[in-house]
């Protein structure tokens, strides 16, 4: 018994000198904020910028939609901080930020680190938010659900180039349109309004139109340079109550289809519904033959 | 996962004792006393001989038991202090401990009363420690500054297991393994505690420690005869 004691003793002695902390990632002092649409799910909306107020600190975000969660920095000298979020589309939200941040020390090797726990939104512009787990974690995950009421009030055109036509089976692919400009047409009490639709580039494989929750209808005129086309779009508008009462009700475009122009030779054609109903992020309602 | 793993651990080690045979069956029944027949008190000699090479390390500790037949009433006092000195950080601290608790002779027909044992203890402590930075963070500027806790209470709870041996006359040796758990310490708003005298670090939610002790056992009775083995 004396031998598997003193086995035992040297194990264990050999066992604590095996207790040195690790130096990698000491710090939780990013965490992750997930955009989410009220009802749909992620947002793919996209960030123009992120400033923290205060600090100077600008993060100039890239053009991808924040369908991902996204990390941010915590001050450790503070206890709260200001986020400004600039989205492309030109809104701006705020959030306010409350924390905890204690020091700790670790070991003579790794210094001291950093303790982020109790997030909190103080005060923010979006329509809701909800924090999911109040102590970042290492890697970044997500902390804080932030919630906008849903919008589904977009349609999305997806341009196809026609390869085969056999009867009525048709092969396409994906085409790259070159188009300058795309104006949208809503009947107001003063006749027709035109609106200005937002284009990223001027080759585009797809586009993203707005609908009016005022009218059954509405025209597209596509301007592609050398010609311009028209594309009417009729549907039923359905009034949908928020989960959220503060986002009140929406509408949601559905029986998708699509109308004829009294101008039949500038009309687009060549189309096929893929989706009757518009969803927030807009989907791929629409195929478009070019 | 790494708790059960260290509970099995410890009944591992007390695993040989129940391995003694049981005496056979005798005519005579000895009526146990649970009146003490002494008291032991030693020391630790793992934190004194850290205390003279350990440059970052300053304590010592005192262990008391007493027995009432195979159970054993267990009081730990000690005092340590650490101070290191990293890159960007110095740290120092210091305090006093206590744990009390209770231990269970598993050699039940040794007639030296030599133990393994398995026992249970609540340690207490309550320490002091500060902190000094000295850090230029790239994003957030300067970080440098000072942080101190003063009089910070912690408790937690031990399984320990071990040995006592009777080595000559009233001179004992032993050894205790400790499973530590269940730290639990005051509120520290800007600092949290680094090391726990008694405990060890505070960011394990587990922690071994290991005494290796020499005792003098101060008999106050005779201890009643041990009924012979067959």
């Amino acid at each position: 018994m004396n031998k598997v004691a003193w086995f035992i003793f040297l194990a264990l002695a050999a066992f604590s000198c095996l207790d040195q902390p690790d130096c990698f990632r000491l710090d939780n002092s990013e965490y992750g904020i997930k955009f989410r649409v009220i009802g749909y799910g992620s947002s793919s909306d996209t960030l123009a910028s992120i400033v923290i107020d205060g600090t100077g600190i600008v993060y100039a975000a890239d053009t991808v939609p924040v369908t991902n969660a996204i990390a941010l920095p915590l001050s450790p000298a503070r206890q709260e901080l200001s986020y400004t979020f600039t989205w492309k589309n030109g809104k701006v939200d705020r959030l306010h930020l409350g924390y905890k941040a204690q020091i700790q020390f670790v070991s003579q090797e790794c210094g001291q680190r950093y303790v982020f726990t109790d997030l909190t939104v103080l005060e923010t512009t979006f329509d809701s938010t909800h924090v999911f787990n109040a102590k970042p974690v290492q890697p970044v995950d997500v902390n804080i659900e932030i919630f906008r009421c849903a919008k589904p009030d977009h349609i999305g055109v997806n341009f196809k180039k026609l390869l085969t036509q056999i009867g009525t089976t048709t092969t396409t692919r994906d085409s790259l349109a070159p188009i300058k400009a795309v104006t949208a047409f809503f009947r107001g009490p003063n006749g027709l309004v035109p609106q200005s639709v937002y284009l990223p580039n001027d080759t585009l494989k797809e586009v993203f139109l707005p609908l009016s929750a005022d009218h059954d209808t509405a025209r597209y005129e596509f301007d592609f340079g050398s010609v311009k086309k028209n594309l009417v779009m009729i549907y039923r508008r359905e009034l949908k109550t928020s989960l959220i009462q503060s986002c009140g009700r929406y509408t949601v475009f559905a029986g998708l289809k699509v109308g004829k122009t009294v101008d039949w030779d500038s009309t687009i054609v060549k189309t096929k519904i893929l989706k009757t109903v518009t969803n927030d992020p807009a989907i791929l309602n629409l195929e478009v033959n070019l | 996962m790494k708790s059960i793993y260290n509970i099995a651990l410890l009944v591992a080690l007390a695993l040989p004792a129940f391995g003694q045979k049981k005496a056979e069956k005798d005519t005579v029944t000895v009526k146990p006393s649970f009146v003490p027949t002494g008291v032991r008190i030693g020391t630790d000699v793992i934190a004194l001989a850290k205390t003279s090479y350990d440059k970052t390390f300053n304590g010592w500790e005192m262990n008391a038991d007493v027995d009432f037949n195979r159970y054993y009433f267990a009081v730990d006092v000690g005092s340590w202090g650490r101070k290191y000195a990293a890159d960007s950080a110095n740290y120092s601290n210091t305090g006093r401990y206590f744990r009390v608790g209770a231990d269970v002779n598993f050699l039940k027909k040794d007639p030296d009363k030599n133990m393994f044992f398995l026992g249970l203890r609540y340690g207490n402590a309550t320490f002091s420690e500060n902190m000094s930075v000295i850090r230029h963070d790239q994003q957030w500027g300067n970080l440098s500054g000072s942080y101190e806790n003063n009089n910070i209470r912690a408790h937690w709870l031990e399984l320990t297991t071990g040995l006592r041996v009777k080595m000559w006359k009233m001179i004992w040796m032993g050894y205790t393994a400790r499973f530590k758990f269940g730290l639990g310490t005051s509120s520290t708003p800007v600092m949290l505690p680094h090391d726990v005298p008694g405990y060890g670090r505070t960011d394990k939610t587990s922690y071994w420690g290991f005494n290796y002790q020499i005792f003098v056992r101060i008999p106050v009775r005779k201890s009643p005869a041990v009924p012979a083995e067959k």
